[in-house]
């Protein structure tokens, strides 16, 4: 019997270990099969000629074009007069490059090399299955071009801009680099780092689209004004984000003595905080708040956040009425915050103040402001505050925030908002 | 004999300081008491000089003192000098001329109810009850601002600096006060600076009530400025009258050109400060229900009132795009 244990435990190392050199033998394989399909991607000074940012990137047809990150090439789109693009081919010589599209939602970019390119990368047409190895290929730190493994592990939930999620590592330097599947096919585009060995991946199908309507559109489309591309992009994004929500029916939920909204999206994710645990506290301050956790990536200055809304509830027996509206003050004024865009894209706020009533409730105090995009005509950013007035011991603080929206998405949300928004 | 000229004793700018009849035809002056004006003054000599009247003429004879009589410019008189009447000359540092006692007066001047006010209120327990009222109006006022834990103690130790920081202006305002020769009147000065800073903060009530009902539109902008005016002025007003000799004419005068240039200056420096705020300033003010007087707007007509906020974002943005003294170019 326990010969027989052996014998068993000895074809398993025995192919335990076949199987790891195997896996050993393919990523070195790959590495040697794909090194000519990709390259260094470097931003460099018109002037000065010193790189300024560099990435990874990756032939895609053998007319020698390239793909990428938005966010790799985005210095060249705003300073095109400044700043130029090159990149470092297998046998370590600059070449140029020319920037021929952009999708900015999914953070990716297409570039015209000068070279016909025998070597390149097929597109996926299937998605790997959960648990499935991948190869994130690139350029990180400067370093050479590395293999990194991971696993696929399906999108990222609460997401609605699409990303795969990746257990594996992606350093700086790796974005705009491939993912690949033991067959070599790209199956995403490396894009973000999440930490402790988990990676974003934008799907190759958005790559996919992007060189089909890139194609279709190639003759037209000669420009290096990439900005109205950019608005039009941003404006669809956002389209694609609210109508639907807008049209649907959000549902409610109680929240102590008041009616406020439940999570409106899939695609939001939602928390609560309370001050409980707070000894010595003169109020109870119960709050709920869902955000859409994404950011696109506008230029090096600014990233474009999603929306969130919140309704905190405070409440006391301990505190008067003018000590209670200090509180609401105090929550109704946001704190200044570092941002996210920089006061280079936008305009300042213009705010209103109003105290108003709804259908379900009276005497509203509120607060509405919102701002411009300097380069994207049409969108803005909206902040919205709103204080339910009209109980001595209580009030509830309603709050919104929108990003890259159009004056109709900010008003139609706006007007929704507050529809169900009531004391019991 | 009633000879009807006096010695006047002059401050450096001219102000008469006090007067000695001339009664007699020789008139002695010095620091001994056996003279006829006895001047308390290190420079003077216990018999100093001699004023001589005859037949209208004033003779100033020095009585081989040791810092003798000058005139005006500093240089020694000699030892017997006929003088005019109302020409200055100097003994031992003391400015000093010989008028006659029948030129004519200014008018007397009325005390001004601020001069009155002023006389009345400078008692030390006037500035206390004063300094307690501001003291009570602040601490109460943070107390309704408190929504934490109040510890007695700590909470009206917080609440002393600005009744210190008040005492200390009082404090720079006597010596600079006292820089003019300028009686300055501290107690009176407390409780008028008391004043203010109630003014100030019944004022700051105001733009909360304001702002609460109507937002932080023209009417509370409009209110908020004539506030800060008005108060600025009056502090300014009131250290000009505490630490120099102005008129109230001058003073007004004064305290507007200065509000202005630091009005002035504020605007100027915003209007040169052009970069964005990345953050919304709302100034969201809230009060109790109680204090809630405006009429509710409907919610759906007020959120399509909103459409000018967009219009002028976009204006604004059109604007910076277009501007060649944008921050972007700037920074380049």
């Amino acid at each position: 019997m326990t010969l027989k244990i052996i014998h068993v435990s000895l074809i398993f190392i025995s192919l335990f270990t076949t199987f790891i050199a195997q896996a050993d033998i393919s990523t070195d394989a790959l590495v040697k099969q794909n090194a000519e399909k990709i390259a260094q991607v470097e931003i460099f000074n018109r002037a000065s000629g010193q790189n300024v940012s560099t990435g990874s990137g990756f032939f895609i047809n053998e007319q020698g074009l390239m793909a990428t990150n938005y966010h790799v090439v985005s210095k060249v789109v705003f300073d095109a007069d400044i700043y130029a693009i090159r990149y470092v081919d297998s046998l370590g010589e600059q070449q140029q490059a020319k920037l021929v599209d952009i999708d900015i939602i999914n953070d990716l970019a297409l570039l015209q090399t000068e070279i016909k390119q025998s070597e390149f990368f097929t597109l996926a047409a299937d998605v790997p299955g959960k648990g499935h190895p991948l190869y994130s290929l690139g350029n990180p730190l400067n370093l050479g071009m590395v293999v990194t493994p991971g696993n696929y592990n399906g999108l990222i939930e609460h997401r609605f801009i699409e990303r795969i999620n990746l257990t594996g590592a992606i350093n700086p330097g790796m974005s705009g680099g491939p993912t690949i599947n033991s067959a070599a096919q790209v199956v995403g585009i490396n894009v973000t780092t999440r930490g402790n060995q988990m990676g974003g991946l934008v799907p190759v199908s958005k790559l996919q689209a992007l060189l089909s309507s890139y194609q279709d559109l190639k003759d037209s489309a000669d420009t290096e004004d990439f900005i109205p591309k950019i608005t039009q992009q941003l404006t669809a994004h956002q389209q694609a984000l609210f109508t639907p929500l807008l049209a649907s029916q959000w549902s409610v939920e109680e929240l102590g003595a008041t009616t406020i909204l439940k999570e409106i999206s899939d695609v939001l994710s939602c928390g609560t905080n309370t001050n409980e645990s707070l000894d010595k506290r003169q109020y109870d301050y119960i709050s709920v708040g869902c955000s859409l956790n994404e950011y696109t990536f506008l230029n090096q200055h600014s990233k474009l956040a999603g929306f969130s809304y919140s309704f905190a509830l405070y409440e006391s027996d301990k505190l008067n009425s003018t000590q209670l509206a200090r509180l609401y003050h105090l929550a109704m004024n946001n704190k200044p915050r570092k941002s996210h865009v920089s006061y280079r894209d936008m305009t300042n706020f213009q705010c209103d103040q109003g105290i108003l009533s709804t259908a379900v409730a009276n005497n509203i105090k509120t607060s509405f402001c919102i701002r411009a995009y300097r380069q994207h005509e049409g969108l803005f950013d909206v902040r919205f505050a709103a204080l339910l007035l009209g109980k001595e011991d209580k009030g509830l603080v309603a709050k919104f925030s929108l990003n890259g929206v159009s004056q109709h998405t900010a008003q139609t949300f706006a007007s929704k908002f507050m529809e169900n928004v009531k004391w019991n | 004999m009633e000879l009807g000229l006096v010695l006047e004793l002059l401050s450096r700018n001219g102000k008469v300081q006090g007067f000695f009849k001339l009664t007699q035809q020789q008139t002695h002056v010095g620091r001994a008491y056996n003279n006829d004006i006895v001047l308390e003054n290190q420079y003077i000599c216990p018999n100093h000089m001699c004023i001589s009247l005859d037949n209208g003429n004033i003779c100033l004879v020095d009585k081989q003192s040791i810092n003798g009589i000058k005139n005006t410019k500093n240089e020694p008189l000699t030892d017997s000098t006929n003088i005019e009447l109302g020409q200055s000359f100097i003994v031992g540092g003391q400015l000093m001329r010989i008028e006659s006692s029948a030129q004519q007066l200014a008018n007397t001047v009325k005390l001004t109810v601020l001069e009155e006010f002023s006389q009345r209120y400078n008692h030390w327990y006037w500035a206390l009850l004063s300094a307690m009222v501001f003291f009570t109006a602040f601490a109460g006022s943070r107390y309704l601002d408190t929504y934490t834990e109040i510890i007695w103690s700590k909470f009206l130790f917080s609440s002393l600096p600005p009744v210190f920081a008040l005492i200390t202006v009082l404090f720079c305002m006597t010596i600079w006060a006292n820089l003019f020769n300028k009686d300055m009147k501290i107690f009176t000065g407390l409780v008028i600076g008391s004043g203010i800073a109630l003014l100030n903060l019944l004022l700051q009530k105001i733009n909360a009530f304001i702002s609460f009902n109507w937002g932080d539109g023209l009417l509370l902008t409009t209110f908020s400025e004539i506030g800060k005016f008005a108060t600025i002025w009056l502090a300014i007003w009131a250290i000009l009258y505490f630490i120099s000799h102005m008129s109230f004419k001058k003073i007004s005068i004064t305290s507007v050109i200065l509000v202005l240039a630091v009005q002035g200056l504020m605007y100027a420096s915003k209007a040169t400060s052009d970069k964005v705020k990345t953050y919304a300033i709302q100034g969201i003010k809230v009060l109790p229900d109680a204090a809630l007087i405006t009429t509710p707007e409907d919610y759906q007509a007020w959120i399509e009132k909103t459409n000018p906020l967009f219009d002028a974002a976009a204006k604004e943005a059109i604007e910076r795009r277009k501007s060649s003294a944008d921050e972007d170019s700037k920074a380049l």
